[in-house]
């Protein structure tokens, strides 16, 4: 009995933890292989807002993409909605608009991760598998997103 | 009042000005490190692509690095030893107040016999006497000259601690770049979050660009002048590519001192006058080259600076801190130039200004 919690304890301290596992839970990322998610990790900064605090207003110029880890925020202006945890503010725009479209706001805390679009772009730029598997995961992510308002 | 953020405030200001005092004389190393960090950081990338452990990508590129320099030295440098000694020795040939050596030359005496012929119509103005006077003034100045370079780059020929720091701080600035950029932009207010990236970025590119073009630019011009000036024969044809490559940092005279350089050597060593043109149609087509080729594929665009901006920051680079803040003093201005100008836009397009 104790062998099995000795060796239960040796594999938990040998084992390295997943230093992905974050961006992983992102639905958009969860297939991307480790070298893709390390690419990926020295350009996504955590950032944390207040609940009342606003991500970014209207007419701001478009530079960074939002992934909502925790908490909701607020879109008010071409589109009122309520984004929670999961969903990714500018992945479509990034490549169509030079500047916002809507304001967001913190309803409640919010943790995001960020990526600024020259990044995103000099990423895909140099390394095609990662902007290929970008691309697949935003396409299955916008076709979610349309059955789902579809659905409704 | 919140005396708890002000006092906080004023302790850390006091700290990072205590930190600024002492870490003052390094600053030298830090910059100097990151300008080969920044020339470094394309080659170290691509090498990435291919799975390769950051710190071993650097380490690959800097065995590259010696091993061009362990040619370039075995290739070139003799040579140009050869051809700076017997250029102090041309230039140390004759003494002080001595005509001997710069009326020996073809051009001059044929100026000189020129001059006193006039002087036999114009008795009164003595014009082959007040040539000899400049003659010896210019002799004085070309003797006095290769110490007043030296002189002026002392600092970097005695600097032997820069060579050895240098590529171990560098090391670190690359193997941990984007640490370095999460630390500093994790401190930045939420407010300012978005214009810092875009401006960190931006600024990133535009200095690592324009460093990167205008290493390749010396190193091509040097190239190019180096072998149509030894094809068509000139003296020292290696150290003029050398001095015209490091000179082209400095935009629309930096060529015109180039060409100087190679002229001067034709006339020091008396080659017939004709060398002197086919000397400038070598630099010129350097030039050409450079300007329409060269250039606009390493850069995408030419500086625009205006030429009277660029003559002002030279002068002032000169009375500033002599030779080496003449050729540093441009790209510095340039460099500075395009940070302000992003900074603006960007403060205006987020309503900061």
């Amino acid at each position: 009995m104790w062998f099995t919690d000795y060796c239960r304890w040796l594999i938990k301290h040998i084992k390295k933890p997943d230093r992905y596992q974050e961006l992983k839970e992102i639905e958009l990322l969860k297939d991307l292989n480790s070298f893709q998610l390390y690419q990926l990790d020295s350009y996504i900064n955590k950032r944390t807002y207040k609940a009342g605090e606003t991500l970014f207003e209207h007419d701001y110029p478009l530079g960074v993409i939002f992934c909502i880890q925790s908490g909701e925020v607020e879109l008010s202006g071409s589109e009122n909605k309520i984004l929670q945890s999961g969903a990714v503010i500018g992945i479509v725009d990034i490549f169509l608009k030079e500047y916002r479209s809507c304001t967001a706001k913190a309803i409640t805390e919010v943790c995001a991760l960020t990526i600024s679009r020259d990044e995103l772009e000099s990423l895909i730029t140099k390394h095609k598998s990662l902007g290929i598997s970008l691309l697949k995961a935003s396409c299955r992510h916008l076709s979610k997103l349309y059955q789902k308002k579809e659905n409704t | 009042m919140n005396w708890t953020k002000l006092i906080f405030y004023l302790f850390l200001a006091c700290f990072i000005a205590a930190a600024v005092f002492f870490f003052s004389r390094v600053m030298s190393y830090v910059l100097i490190s990151l300008v080969f960090a920044y020339l470094l950081d394309p080659p170290v990338n691509w090498l990435e692509k291919f799975r390769i452990p950051r710190w071993l990508a650097i380490i690959s590129v800097y065995g590259a690095i010696l091993g061009v320099l362990a040619w370039l030295s075995a290739r070139f440098i003799p040579t140009l030893v050869i051809q700076g000694q017997d250029l102090l020795e041309t230039l140390h040939q004759s003494e002080a107040g001595s005509e001997s050596s710069l009326i020996g030359l073809p051009i001059v005496s044929d100026l000189h016999q020129l001059l006193k012929n006039l002087d036999y119509q114009l008795p009164n103005f003595d014009l082959s006497g007040r040539f000899i006077v400049v003659l010896d003034n210019l002799q004085t100045f070309l003797v006095g000259l290769p110490n007043t370079i030296l002189q002026n780059f002392s600092t970097i020929i005695s600097a032997v601690s820069y060579i050895s720091m240098v590529p171990l701080i560098s090391f670190f600035l690359l193997k941990d770049k984007t640490l370095f950029r999460k630390a500093i932009i994790a401190v930045i207010p939420n407010r300012y979050f978005e214009i810092s990236l875009i401006l960190i970025n931006k600024i990133d590119e535009t200095v690592g660009r324009y460093m990167r073009a205008m290493l390749f630019e010396v190193i091509a011009v040097a190239f190019m002048v180096g072998i149509t000036l030894s094809i068509m024969g000139v003296p020292y044809a290696i150290l003029i590519g050398v001095v015209a490559g490091v000179a082209n940092i400095i935009p629309y005279f930096g060529p015109l001192l180039g060409a100087g350089v190679a002229v001067l050597s034709v006339v020091l060593n008396g080659l017939p006058p004709s060398m002197i043109l086919w000397a400038v149609a070598a630099m010129y087509l350097v030039q050409v080259i450079d300007n329409n080729i060269v250039y606009p594929i390493v850069v995408g665009k030419t500086i625009n600076m205006h030429p009277l901006i660029v003559l002002l920051t030279v002068l002032a680079g000169a009375w500033f801190g002599g030779i080496l803040w003449m050729l540093l003093s441009v790209p510095l201005v340039y460099i500075s130039y395009s940070v302000v100008r992003v900074l603006y836009t960007n403060l205006r397009d987020f309503r900061l200004l």
